[in-house]
């Protein structure tokens, strides 16, 4: 009999274990319902910030995305403490040798807080590409961006062609190919030529 | 050795479905690195009872989400030597509730050796895992599945379950009167892990487990009526238990963690677990962390501290403490180093980080022990 | 400790649950989640640990649990 009641007791006790964990649930799950595009912020927001906010590479150059128009821009959002940021980097890497003879580029922007972490990685990895420190509250904010990594590749005229979010296999192999169809599709203007 | 075909098929069809099948893309899903390490553990305690662990574990990962792990044990465990003078009543009180086989010569130390393998696949968000322990009077397997779902950014949540069969076939000993024996534990559990804010995560969960057969010391013998009687446990066991996490992060880069778990089970036993970690940065690769815990316990129903009579309470028996009023804490410091962090200008160190750890621990019975542990972890 | 009482522990733990479920709407940012995943606040970086020191636990008192997983058999002492 005392174990007919304990085993009861149990049941009552897991019934509402499992309530509880259904209420979070149904907490968690109604509050986000964002753009799949992994950009938060309006149209605006987004194209003003691409022509204006300002950005620094680990050697010292300050620049801005407008400033790289006339190439096709591929630009991923990444943290030394993000492993599958860390994983895609080198492919970026190998992307950026690739296209940059034919009017392409990565540009890497780091969100780690301490840009000596953004720097030990990219000396580590000999990363040839432009590697950028931001940290959390820069671009990356004004952006409200949902994903990390977070790529978003800029065609000739500084536009978003697409992005890309996470970085499964498929979507770094997408990203290359179109990329790649990117550069191909309007070559680069030599100097002294017109289109 | 038998599985029983119904939980055990049915844990593993369920895990190998969930790898086979299609996984789901969950938002911000971190891949494991590579990485391996050996571990050296050292464990004495007030019964002169000494157990040196040698660990190593390996984790890679493969295309297509695939990760794979790898833990290795071995330990050997040395239970000494009844020291009383022979024939003494100190000497028949330590050989009657002794937890080693005493044939041959209860005043020699008894060594084991156990051998332990852990071997894990996982697939986007589904894992799959054998477990194999092996060492002279104990064989234990299990196999274990677990599926996590990725609820938008903030909340994870995972259903876990295992299958444990084990294998028990005493050593011969003058006293012992247990046969071979089996026992099964089934396993089921749902963990959620939260993101509150940007430097707090809470993670809290609930457990279950039925075991059934042998849960006594086949070799122990308890003093009850006048004499000496075998020790005998209900083959029976319910056990459940909720537990909650919360760690938080400060910005003079050090964290606090807080832990409490409640448990009960079908014998009586009624468990408080109160856990709490310090952690904090030194400089820029290391850490220091302070550890404290109080666990406190109330007894199995069957439980006695003298039994009038052989029959014990419905039939049970037990000289284990363990299953009687307990309570315990724990002190614990450990430094850890990431010496790839500490000396970046020497790439030879690359990503890899040294452990060292001195834990103690003490109860009510008068029983204490002294763990130590040293270890390395690779990054690849 | 009575049954009653133990009882009464089980609902407090289960509200402190939900409440926690509930409080877990504001929105943290995957930029935003460099200080969650340091090795110090990580809970997978500390799982070795806790399920080494669970099972020597185990071996030790009457109670199990509290990972969210189960550890496998032995003869320990």
């Amino acid at each position: 009999m005392l174990r007919h009641r304990g085993i009861e007791t149990t049941t009552h006790a897991l019934r509402r274990a499992s309530l509880a964990l259904a209420v979070a649930v149904l907490c968690a799950a109604s509050v986000d319902a964002g753009p799949v595009s992994g950009v938060g912020a309006d149209p605006a927001t987004l194209h003003r910030a691409l022509r204006e906010h300002t950005l620094r590479s680990l050697d010292g150059r300050v620049t801005t995305l407008d400033a790289l128009r006339g190439d096709v821009v591929v630009v991923n959002f990444w943290a030394s403490w993000c492993t599958p940021c860390r994983r895609e980097l080198t492919r970026l890497d190998a992307l950026n040798t690739e296209i940059a003879r034919r009017g392409g580029r990565v540009v890497a922007i780091s969100v780690d807080e301490d840009i000596a972490n953004a720097r030990r990685f990219a000396t580590r990895q000999r990363l040839k590409m432009m590697v950028v420190h931001d940290g959390p509250q820069g671009l990356a904010r004004t952006l409200d961006l949902s994903h990390l990594p977070f790529t978003m590749v800029l065609n000739r005229e500084g536009q978003v062609a697409f992005t890309t979010l996470g970085a499964s296999e498929a979507s770094v192999q997408g990203l290359v190919e179109r990329t790649q169809q990117l550069v191909a599709a309007h070559p680069a203007v030599a100097e002294g030529e017109s289109r | 050795m038998q599985l029983k075909p119904t939980r055990g098929v049915l844990v593993l069809v369920t895990g190998l479905l969930t790898l086979t099948s299609r996984p789901a893309v969950a938002a911000g899903l971190e891949f494991d690195e590579q990485t391996a390490g050996p571990m050296f553990r050292y464990f004495a305690d007030s019964d002169h009872v000494g157990v040196k662990s040698y660990m190593a574990d390996y984790n890679m990962t493969l295309p297509s989400q695939v990760g794979m792990s790898m833990h290795w044990n071995t330990e050997q465990v040395t239970i000494p030597a009844v020291h009383a003078p022979v024939g003494s009543q100190e000497a028949v009180d330590a050989i009657t509730t002794a937890s080693r086989p005493i044939s041959g010569n209860a005043y020699e130390d008894f060594v084991k050796v156990r051998n332990e393998f852990q071997g894990g696949v996982t697939r986007g968000p589904a894992e799959l895992d054998y477990y194999v322990s092996n060492e002279s009077d104990y064989l234990a397997q299990q196999i274990a599945g677990r599926y996590d779902l990725d609820l938008n950014e903030q909340l994870n949540l995972s259903f876990g379950s295992s299958y444990g069969w084990d294998d028990i076939e005493p050593l011969a000993d003058d006293d012992t009167q247990t046969g071979p024996s089996t026992k099964t534990t089934l396993h089921m559990n749902a963990v959620a892990t939260q993101v509150v804010s940007s430097t707090t995560m809470v993670r809290y969960g609930v457990e279950y487990n039925v075991v059934e057969g042998l849960q006594h010391n086949p070799y122990r013998n308890v003093y009850a009526g006048g004499t000496n009687v075998p020790e005998r446990h209900p083959e029976h066991r319910e056990r459940r238990d909720a537990f909650v996490k919360l760690n938080r992060f400060f910005d003079n880069r050090s964290s606090v963690r807080l832990s409490y778990r409640l448990y009960n089970d079908d014998w009586g036993i009624v468990s408080h677990e109160l856990s709490s970690k310090l952690s904090q940065y030194i400089t820029q690769g290391m850490f220091v962390r302070y550890q404290y815990r109080y666990y406190t316990q109330t007894p199995a129903r069957f439980y006695r501290d003298e039994y009038l009579t052989t029959n014990g309470v419905d039939g049970y028996l037990s000289g284990d403490y363990r299953v009687g009023p307990l309570s315990a804490h724990l002190f614990g410091l450990s430094l850890n180093f990431d010496l790839g962090t500490m000396a970046s200008s020497m790439p030879v160190f690359g990503r890899t980080a040294l452990v060292i750890g001195y834990e103690r621990y003490f109860n009510s019975n008068n029983y204490s022990a002294d763990f130590l542990e040293t270890g390395l972890d690779f990054r690849f | 400790m009575s049954h009653g009482r133990g009882l009464r522990l089980w609902h407090a733990l289960m509200v402190v649950c939900a409440l926690l479920g509930a409080s877990g709407c504001a929105q943290v940012r995957a930029y935003q989640r460099e200080r969650l995943t340091d090795r110090i606040m990580s809970f997978k970086a500390e799982a070795r640990e806790d399920a080494r020191l669970t099972k020597s636990f185990e071996a030790r008192e009457g109670s199990t649990g509290g990972n969210g997983g189960a550890g496998g058999g032995c003869a320990c002492n």
